[in-house]
């Protein structure tokens, strides 16, 4: 017998406008998280990033006809509709919390220690600079930013989500970068020299 | 390969994208001897690792459970409105095809009434035509009578018939009759008036025409019809043409004055 989670994605869409919840229910487990992911790392908020994806798939409950598996996969739709949720969020609240330090309040975000404590604090601190910094971006960098490379998508992908040409992707991902590069430079310089102290300290 | 073309590629070398074997050999040969290109790329690396830190950090966050429950809430919910909304759509579809539909055809019915469509068939040619709205004049104290579908002109106090007449086709015709005021749009009028008999047996007559502004309500309040002569060129003015060379002769009209003492129609008289 064939459960919801045999079928691909265009069944359990189909299946769900037909008013199957199990299809619905199998749908958000295997595309929640990177909804979420997308949201939390495009505004920074957990509870706005829980509002969102609720929103999402909300929309995909009541505006579902909306969506066209010829022209582009589910993923992609979802993210689309995460996208311009997010960024009218964004521009209505002009709304932005930076990532706290506070790792207890993100369930499953420990940190995976391979090292010494200093590696794990050295690892932290440069993944905590990257989250704030890639917040810091203006919108039209952040989002190829965290759809490329926190997302880890293509380009091809991102450019569908984005609607626009996979060439404005690159130019825009390659123009983030370099902001981020900037942003991250006296940071990681003051990163080496605290490093250079402490194996100092070391071999003292 | 030069700088400028090492710096469009070092963001895919450090994400280590697909690219063609060729052009990346170069771009690492380049950055060998490019001290500038080669800090660049160790930049590119450094962001790419840290990114990537990221996202593995991330990659176990996920929504809560109450989300899943609310939105199956939701979607049982909805299950049900969706059914009786459907079905109250079909209906306001329907109500509004029909009311679409009747729309059209009443519109149709309303052009053809004014239009006078289809024409009726004249082998004189130039027409008198009546609109069928005067049969709806009232009558007045002072200028009785009223006007059916066929053109008949019925006095109640004179008891008196005014048949419409048909026109002699000559040549030199400079009153173009009801086909150019029909199509043209302008109303026919013909309100309630004093007949001068003896000028009805030889004389022939266009419709009244509008002036200004005028309804039919302005004309069932009656008035009194006057005889006037006018230059030709006022012909011009109310869409009809002049034989140039009697430009500056005169030519009689009928004005229809209001009981406010405006004019209200006129009609060229031959």
């Amino acid at each position: 017998m064939n459960t919801p989670r045999d079928h691909t994605d265009a069944d359990l869409f189909q299946s769900m406008l037909a008013g199957d919840e199990d299809a619905l229910a199998a749908l958000y487990r295997d595309r929640h998280r990177g909804i979420y992911r997308f949201a939390l790392q495009m505004c920074g908020s957990p509870a706005l990033a829980e509002d969102i994806t609720q929103e999402v798939f909300m929309v995909l409950i009541s505006g579902g006809h909306a969506f066209d598996p010829t022209r582009g996969s589910l993923t992609a739709f979802l993210l689309g509709v995460a996208r311009n949720q997010v960024l009218r969020r964004l521009r209505r609240e002009q709304f932005y919390v930076p990532v706290t330090e506070d790792t207890s309040a993100n369930p499953g975000s420990e940190p995976a220690t391979t090292g010494g404590p200093l590696d794990d604090l050295s690892r932290n601190e440069t993944i905590e600079s990257v989250r704030i910094a890639v917040l810091s971006l203006p919108e039209r960098y952040r989002e190829v930013v965290v759809l490329c490379e926190l997302q880890e998508l293509s380009y091809v992908e991102t450019a569908e989500i984005l609607g626009c040409a996979v060439g404005t992707v690159r130019s825009r991902l390659h123009r983030a970068r370099a902001l981020l590069i900037e942003k991250l430079r006296p940071a990681r310089e003051e990163q080496e020299a605290s490093e250079g102290i402490k194996s100092a300290r070391c071999f003292a | 390969m030069n700088c400028q073309r090492f710096e469009s590629l070092v963001s895919d070398l450090a994400r280590q994208q697909i690219m063609e074997a060729n052009v990346r050999e170069q771009a690492f040969a380049h950055s060998g001897e490019c001290e500038g290109c080669a800090l660049r790329l160790e930049d590119e690396r450094m962001l790419t690792f840290g990114l990537r830190a990221l996202a593995t950090e991330m990659k176990s966050l996920e929504a809560p459970e109450r989300i899943e429950e609310q939105l199956l809430m939701a979607f049982r919910s909805r299950g049900f409105t969706d059914q009786s909304s459907s079905s109250t759509s079909r209906w306001r579809y329907a109500v509004v095809a029909v009311a679409a539909s009747l729309l059209v055809v009443g519109a149709i019915a309303v052009m053809r009434s004014r239009l006078g469509w289809p024409p009726a068939a004249n082998p004189g040619g130039n027409q008198i035509q009546h609109s069928d709205e005067t049969a709806k004049i009232k009558t007045t104290e002072s200028t009785p009578g009223v006007v059916d579908g066929s053109g008949h002109t019925t006095l109640p106090d004179q008891k008196r018939r005014v048949r419409p007449r048909q026109p002699r086709r000559t040549a030199n015709s400079a009153i173009n009759e009801t086909a150019s005021s029909a199509s043209s749009g302008k109303k026919q009028f013909v309100p309630a008036a004093t007949v001068n008999t003896n000028h009805a047996v030889t004389e022939i007559t266009t419709a009244f025409m509008p002036v200004g502004y005028t309804t039919a309500m302005n004309l069932q309040e009656g008035g009194q019809i006057v005889r006037v002569e006018l230059p030709r060129s006022t012909l011009v003015a109310f869409g009809m043409p002049v034989n140039m060379d009697r430009y500056n002769q005169k030519v009689k009209a009928d004005v229809f004055f209001g009981t406010d003492g405006i004019a209200r129609a006129i009609r060229f008289v031959q």
